[in-house]
């Protein structure tokens, strides 16, 4: 996965529903058919980060295995962010592809 | 800022927190297939990463440093109390200073003073701040752009019946003076419309100071009557503390203007124009502005004199400022504030150079403590931010003390300046952040050093600790100079030869040029009075002099030589007790003789009979027909009695008075003096010269007062300074001590190799300390003491005050250092 692009998805797949962790990671591997894995070890500092930007907030809850887990739900905040990450993502990778294309 | 919100919320609620983040990845970890679950990391230190996202070391270590702080400083109570009272001491020095100059330049305690201007009338002479009563009255009348107007004239020379001493400062003011200004009354009621009227009782309401001082803060004197001028006026009520008057402060009673010709008999000064005794206030209407104002009164004042041509100039204005203008300091004042700033400033470095000094001594105690932490990884920055969270936690316990000690200071030195009672000291947020301020700048000024010296072990330790014993030397000297300084010129003035019988003379003042006489009137008037008082049984003498002696001076140049002049009669001279030495005194009428003091004839003409001699003093030449003895009443302004003494004549006549030798106690015959002095429409004062004496020196005797307080503070913080130097340089020593002793060293070389290394900085401190004490007191010379000579007996007592004290700081570690015993030194530690 590339660097700094993991906050990105994780905004992206709370658009629709707060989930918790393991589903988010779950989420993640389905939508890239098992190309991108989000790790643990990464996946958890950046939802604290996003916790403390406030773009997500988390409220506890019940998994489907009985265990107390938090689901993070997108705030205003973090769907203005999702917007401006994903528009500055689109204009890094079409010059990117430009660059492929010519060069 | 919401940010750090949430930052502090999530700190406090961590525990949670973490566990929830604990459960979040056990339930994550359940979830995952068998042959992944070994994948996930290791929780705990996941957790940690969280919290580093959080920003929760930082505030951890701050935490842990601060508790570790606490409890080093707990294990030294010693150390800490000290170095808490030595800072504590020198913030709240600076704190007092702050809140009494605050308290000086204290905001007008009206309603809405941002509205309230005051008027000045401009002329072709240049501007002053008073205008007539008749003109007042014809501003308030036709003008469109106030929404007030406000007057206030003081009355000079109001005596109370029951103390002829001391004059009350009495001022009479328009009929709205306190609706408009929304003062309160602390007791019984203000002066209102009703009692402005003519005709109406005449009252008084008494401002707070006064009646604290006067009528020992007793409610009961509301409704009673007092005797003004020994006319009977009723009290109405008691103006609340924060209120000391609009010009002059404090005032100590109001009447209502229409009382002014029952106070003194002078019914002319309501109605004439050319009588400019009143100060001019108004309320801006909103919206209008300086300028409009000033075009529409300008107008007014041009239509005024058509109406009444002796009402002012022709180019007159009024020029309309804030009433309550941004002090404008005069440069004097500045460099004395400057010098009171930098003095105080100077006790807080001679403390921040003595809690450095302690702190380099401690830090020796604790090498080895922090050698082990270093051994042990910790970062050097880690340590030098461990070792600065404990002085700051010093530095702040001692900025609380300081806000105490500050306050108490502030208020104590209100009370040795007498300062009026609307005057108090406001511990306010300023003062806390100015405390805070100073508490951060102090730490960094006496930790920081010390805190790198410790954890970089250099040899610079015993270097640093020479530069603060020579900052904390050269700040005492200052002090410990100025104190001597200010002591001997008080005891110089004490000590000043009055050579006249002060205790058995008063001072009679008619006060001519504030009742509208002309000179002449005024001459004839003062030989009238002086004629009457000399009948008076137990008088035996009355003399006529338009500068009485210790109450004003006047300087003239003559031949480029400031001369203190004087116009007297004849019999001024025995009076004063100056004898002729040369030549005769002036007859009652010879208006171009001058007699001089043996001091002038010497500037004058040196080597030479000023015998007959002419001068030109006031545009006019005068014959030196005697010479008399030196007077030595200016002798606190100057050294020499450099004087001349002119006939009464009718220029000055208006402030002639009358000096009075009784035979015996004069305070006991104020009463008659004043009656047989007493002049239609002018009760004139009267003072004994025992009291005008006390008084001048009771001024100079406070700034005694403060000035040797600083100083004593400072000679305290020099010698905890010396003593704690000298004692750590011993007991750091005294191994070495013992084994020289051994060896055979005398005790008296010992010493020196043990404490002489300390004599060059003391040495480069004192001289430091007489170079900046002189630069200052040069200036306080210049503005307390006008002609004071540079006074090298002063400095000379001040070194060797600071010797004395040095010496006795030393005698405890030199008897220490010359009672180690060879045989236990080496067993030392």
């Amino acid at each position: 996965m590339p660097p700094g692009t993991l906050a990105m998805l994780v905004l992206r797949v709370l658009r629709g529903t707060p989930l918790h962790g393991y589903a988010i990671a779950q989420r993640i591997r389905a939508l890239s058919n098992s190309v991108l894995e989000a790790e643990e070890g990464s996946l958890y500092p950046t939802l604290q980060r996003m916790l403390l930007e406030g773009w997500v907030t988390a409220e506890a809850g019940v998994s489907e295995t009985g265990r107390r887990v938090r689901f993070y739900t997108l705030t205003r905040e973090g769907a203005k962010q999702l917007q401006r990450e994903i528009a500055a993502y689109e204009q890094t990778t079409a010059a990117i592809q430009a660059i492929l294309r010519t060069a | 800022m919401r940010k750090l919100a949430r930052r502090l919320s999530a700190w406090f609620h961590r525990d949670r927190l973490q566990q929830e983040l604990a459960e979040e990845m056990a339930a994550h970890r359940e979830m995952m297939p068998a042959d992944r679950q070994r994948h996930f990391g290791s929780t705990l230190l996941l957790q940690e990463q969280a919290a580093d996202q959080w920003g929760w070391t930082t505030l951890d270590q701050f935490r842990q440093d601060l508790a570790y702080g606490a409890r080093s400083l707990r294990r030294a109570p010693g150390f800490a109390l000290t170095a808490i009272a030595v800072l504590s001491l020198g913030i709240g020095v600076n704190l007092a200073e702050i809140q009494v100059f605050s308290a000086l330049l204290h905001r007008l305690e009206v309603r809405d003073p941002d509205s309230l201007y005051r008027f000045y009338r401009v002329t072709s002479e240049g501007a002053e701040d008073r205008v007539s009563m008749p003109a007042i009255e014809f501003y308030r009348r036709n003008n469109t752009v106030l929404s007030a107007v406000i007057a206030e004239m003081d009355v000079p020379d109001v005596f109370h019946a029951q103390d002829p001493e001391a004059l009350p400062h009495c001022s009479v003011v328009s009929r709205n003076y306190f609706t408009e200004l929304g003062v309160t009354a602390a007791y019984g009621r203000l002066l209102d419309e009703q009692d402005a009227n003519r005709g109406s009782l005449p009252v008084a309401v008494l401002g707070y100071g006064y009646w604290q001082s006067r009528f020992g803060s007793d409610p009961g004197i509301v409704g009673k009557t007092i005797r003004l001028n020994g006319k009977p006026v009723d009290v109405v009520g008691i103006a609340s503390s924060e209120f000391g008057g609009l010009v002059q402060q404090p005032i100590s009673l109001w009447m209502p203007i229409s009382q002014y010709p029952y106070l003194t008999g002078d019914a002319g000064l309501l109605e004439d124009y050319g009588t400019r005794r009143t100060f001019l206030f108004g309320r801006l209407n909103p919206g209008t502005s300086i300028a409009a104002a000033e075009a529409q009164f300008r107008s007014l004042t041009a239509q005024l004199r058509s109406l009444e041509p002796q009402s002012g100039d022709r180019n007159e204005w009024l020029k309309i400022q804030p009433a309550e203008l941004p002090p404008n300091p005069k440069p004097g004042a500045l460099l004395l504030l400057g010098t009171c700033v930098l003095l105080v400033l100077l006790i807080l470095l001679s403390a921040c150079a003595n809690l450095g000094n302690m702190l380099l001594a401690r830090g020796f105690v604790r090498r080895r403590e922090i050698e082990i932490r270093l051994a042990l990884g910790a970062s050097r920055w880690r340590l030098v931010r461990q070792l600065m969270t404990e002085n700051l936690m010093l530095a702040a316990l001692a900025s609380a003390a300081a806000l105490l000690l500050g306050r108490l200071a502030a208020r104590l030195l209100l009370r040795i300046i007498e300062a009026p009672p609307n005057l108090r000291v406001v511990t306010d947020w300023k003062i806390v952040l100015a405390c805070a301020g100073l508490g951060l700048l102090a730490t960094l000024a006496f930790g920081l050093a010390p805190a790198f010296q410790l954890v970089s072990q250099g040899p610079g330790a015993s270097r640093a600790r020479k530069f603060l014993v020579s900052v904390q030397v050269a700040a005492s000297c200052v002090l410990l100079i100025l104190s001597s300084f200010f002591t001997r010129a008080v005891e110089k003035t004490l000590a000043a030869d009055v050579t006249f019988d002060a205790s058995h003379m008063a001072l009679v003042d008619p006060s001519f040029y504030l009742h509208s006489y002309t000179p002449a009137e005024a001459r004839q008037a003062a030989l009238d009075v002086a004629a009457r008082v000399r009948q008076l049984p137990g008088i035996d003498g009355a003399s006529i002099a338009t500068i009485p002696p210790m109450r004003r001076s006047w300087i003239e140049h003559v031949s480029a030589q400031p001369v203190y002049m004087n116009e007297v009669d004849p019999s001024y001279f025995p009076m004063m007790r100056l004898p002729l030495l040369q030549g005769r005194i002036f007859g009652l009428v010879e208006p171009d003789a001058v007699v001089i003091s043996q001091s002038a004839a010497r500037r004058l003409w040196p080597h030479e009979s000023p015998l007959g001699k002419t001068c030109l003093i006031g545009q006019r030449n005068r014959t030196v027909t005697g010479v008399v003895k030196d007077s030595g009443i200016n002798l606190t302004n100057n050294p020499e009695s450099v004087e001349a003494y002119l006939p009464v004549e009718d220029k000055y006549a208006v402030y002639a008075t009358i000096l009075v030798h009784a035979a015996n106690d004069p305070g006991s015959m104020s009463f008659v003096v004043r009656s047989a002095a007493t002049l239609r429409g002018n009760i004139p004062m009267v003072f004994t010269f025992q009291g005008l004496i006390d008084r001048q020196l009771d001024t100079r005797r406070k700034t005694v007062a403060v000035v040797v307080s600083l100083g004593v503070i400072a000679t305290f913080l020099a010698l905890l300074g010396i003593f704690g130097l000298l004692a750590f340089t011993v007991a750091q020593r005294t191994r070495e001590i013992g084994v020289r002793i051994a060896l055979g060293a005398r005790r008296i070389d010992v010493l020196q190799c043990v404490l002489g290394q300390y004599a060059f900085p003391v040495g480069i401190g004192a001289g430091v300390g007489v170079a900046l004490a002189a630069g200052a007191s040069k200036v306080a010379r210049t503005l307390l003491y006008g002609f004071m000579p540079f006074d090298l007996v002063s400095f000379g007592a001040g070194l060797l005050l600071f010797a004395a004290v040095a010496l006795a700081a030393s005698i405890a570690p030199v008897r220490r250092a010359l009672r180690v015993d060879p045989s236990s030194a080496l067993r030392y530690e």
